[in-house]
């Protein structure tokens, strides 16, 4: 289950799609920029969320089909 | 008389057959014929002299020599020393500077061509002892792209032009023209980027010209970051980006988006180098057409993952975190605990258990100074329009009014000091906290609607708007 999920995190906007394409929005451009991708296994498998604090995106992977594929949890910066 | 007829006959009908055959060897007076008189072989070349017999009645064009290894009736092939102007007198002679090898046997003819046709001689065959050397005066222009037109001057180049190469940096160039003072080639399509050797071979000699020629391709002057993160958006001034091909830009293996494309400058998105948790030096590069530019430019990647500590559950829930405080927070609903996660320690850590008796998920979380809001979601039975606030500092759970709308699926942001919901139906909702004020409106259905405990208020926007994804759970706005 992975629809797109989106945040706000250092002055921009981000999503990531399908669980594992992270993009970051630049409105003076109109254009989505890919800027990463999820580290977990079967990124496009697992339920996850996102919460910003101290400087850093963090997603936690919270479950998926995949054995160990899920719990994980990463943090995401661009500064 | 049989016989003598016979006699007669034969060799008429053999002279006929033999003078029709071709042009190649006639001697009719009609015609002009010449012979070889003489043939001088030195250790640079030969002199070629000829005694043209019979100067029929012709107008001359051109005259010289032939001549070829073996001795076949394919005189296209041989090589050819042609000569303009009258013949003075009863002869005429060539220095051949070219195409003669050492120790190789010829066959030599002279040769006339009138306006009606072309009249060899007979072969006289010489043993070579080696021609002049090829010598390069100069050429033109000295740089240029793919494609540019090259003449070059010099003595002693191949009258065959097959026999005539140009190489710019081992790459062979087309050779559009040649004579014996005289090459002219194109640069060919290639990588090669920079000064590059020129390599002209003419039958057996070399001639090799280093740095000779600037292939310009793309090069890099300057960048506008040294270091970066995937994503971020870097400026590469420099030159010659787009004359080649639509040009590409590398992070190592890395394709870079690019944004902006002009022959001296170029926008590019830095790229992803896979799950990068740690600092990755790079070379930057730009390709067009095959030439990639030098030297390679180093950048620093900078990583953009952390690995953390995972949750301490893995039910599978709808789970929208939020963060307070620097923590981030999930209210896992299955054991109904408000866990925090604190960064600094990378701990997950259980809190306050949630009271209600229903477990919904796919909430809408808000916080608003110490409170925190969680509004509608979604249980087994459908969409609910419950509202709970809860309080960071007593840690206690209060049940508020039910909210006027409901969704399957929600997304949520803040503009302005306000925040905004737009449902899966498509309503827009504002709403603002109010502190201690507890109203709740929506103009476009009710008039004000007040609540007195639930610390917002809240008002559809543009009726009929329509958020084109509806299965997003947040968005920017």
């Amino acid at each position: 289950m992975n629809f797109a999920f989106g945040f706000y995190y250092n002055g921009s906007a981000f999503v990531v799609e399908d669980g594992e394409r992270l993009y970051r929005y630049f409105p003076d451009r109109e254009r989505w920029i890919l800027c990463g991708y999820y580290p977990g296994c079967r990124a496009d498998n697992s339920y996850k969320t996102v919460f910003i604090a101290g400087g850093y995106a963090y997603i936690p992977a919270i479950s998926g089909n995949y054995y160990t594929c899920s719990p994980l949890h990463y943090a995401f910066r661009n500064q | 008389m049989k016989r003598e007829l016979l006699n007669i006959c034969i060799p008429a009908l053999c002279i006929s057959l033999l003078m029709s055959c071709e042009d190649a060897e006639m001697g009719s007076k009609d015609y002009p014929y010449p012979t070889m008189e003489k043939v001088e072989v030195m250790s640079d070349g030969a002199n070629f002299r000829a005694v043209v017999r019979s100067p029929g009645n012709q107008v001359i064009q051109s005259h010289g020599f032939i001549w070829n290894e073996n001795n076949d009736k394919n005189f296209g092939t041989w090589t050819k020393k042609e000569l303009t102007g009258t013949i003075t007198g009863t002869s005429f002679w060539a220095r051949i500077n070219t195409d003669i090898s050492s120790n190789e046997v010829y066959y030599v003819r002279p040769f006339i061509i009138t306006t009606e046709q072309t009249v060899y001689g007979p072969p006289v065959q010489f043993t070579g002892l080696g021609s002049k050397a090829l010598v390069i005066h100069d050429f033109n222009p000295k740089e240029g792209f793919d494609g540019t037109l090259v003449e070059m001057t010099g003595e002693n180049f191949s009258l065959k032009r097959e026999r005539i190469s140009v190489s710019i940096g081992n790459v062979p160039a087309q050779v559009t023209s040649s004579a014996e003072t005289f090459v002219a080639f194109t640069i060919p399509e290639s990588g090669v980027n920079g000064w590059a050797q020129l390599r002209i071979v003419s039958g057996e000699q070399e001639v090799l010209i280093e740095r000779a020629f600037n292939v310009l391709g793309p090069q890099i002057d300057e960048i506008s970051k040294t270091e970066g993160f995937p994503g971020d958006i870097i400026t590469i001034h420099g030159r010659y980006f787009t004359q080649n091909g639509s040009p590409e830009v590398y992070f190592n293996e890395f394709k870079a988006e690019i944004l902006e494309t002009g022959p001296d400058m170029l926008t590019v998105a830095i790229p992803v180098p896979g799950y990068n948790f740690s600092d990755i030096t790079v070379n930057i590069s730009v390709r067009s057409g095959q030439k990639v530019s030098l030297p390679d430019i180093p950048f620093t990647i900078k990583k953009s993952w952390d690995i953390k500590t995972p949750t301490p559950f893995d039910w599978t829930w709808i789970y929208n975190a939020f963060s307070h405080n620097g923590k981030g927070y999930i209210l896992e609903m299955n054991s109904r605990i408000l866990y925090d996660y604190d960064p600094a320690s990378d701990t997950w850590n259980p809190g306050s258990s949630y009271p209600a008796a229903d477990r919904d998920e796919n909430n809408i979380f808000v916080t608003a100074g110490n409170k925190l809001y969680k509004i509608g979601g979604i249980n087994h039975l459908g969409p609910v329009n419950t509202f709970w606030e809860y309080d960071f500092n007593s840690q206690v759970w209060t049940r508020g009014a039910d909210i006027p709308f409901a969704f399957t699926s929600s997304t949520h942001t803040s503009l302005n000091g306000e925040e905004y919901i737009i449902t899966n139906t498509g309503q827009v909702f504002r709403y603002r906290s109010m502190a201690y004020s507890l109203h709740i409106q929506r103009i476009t259905v009710y008039t004000w609607l007040l609540t007195e405990n639930i610390g917002l208020t809240m008002q559809a926007l543009t009726p009929g708007l329509k958020y084109p994804r509806t299965t997003s759970t947040r968005i920017i706005i």
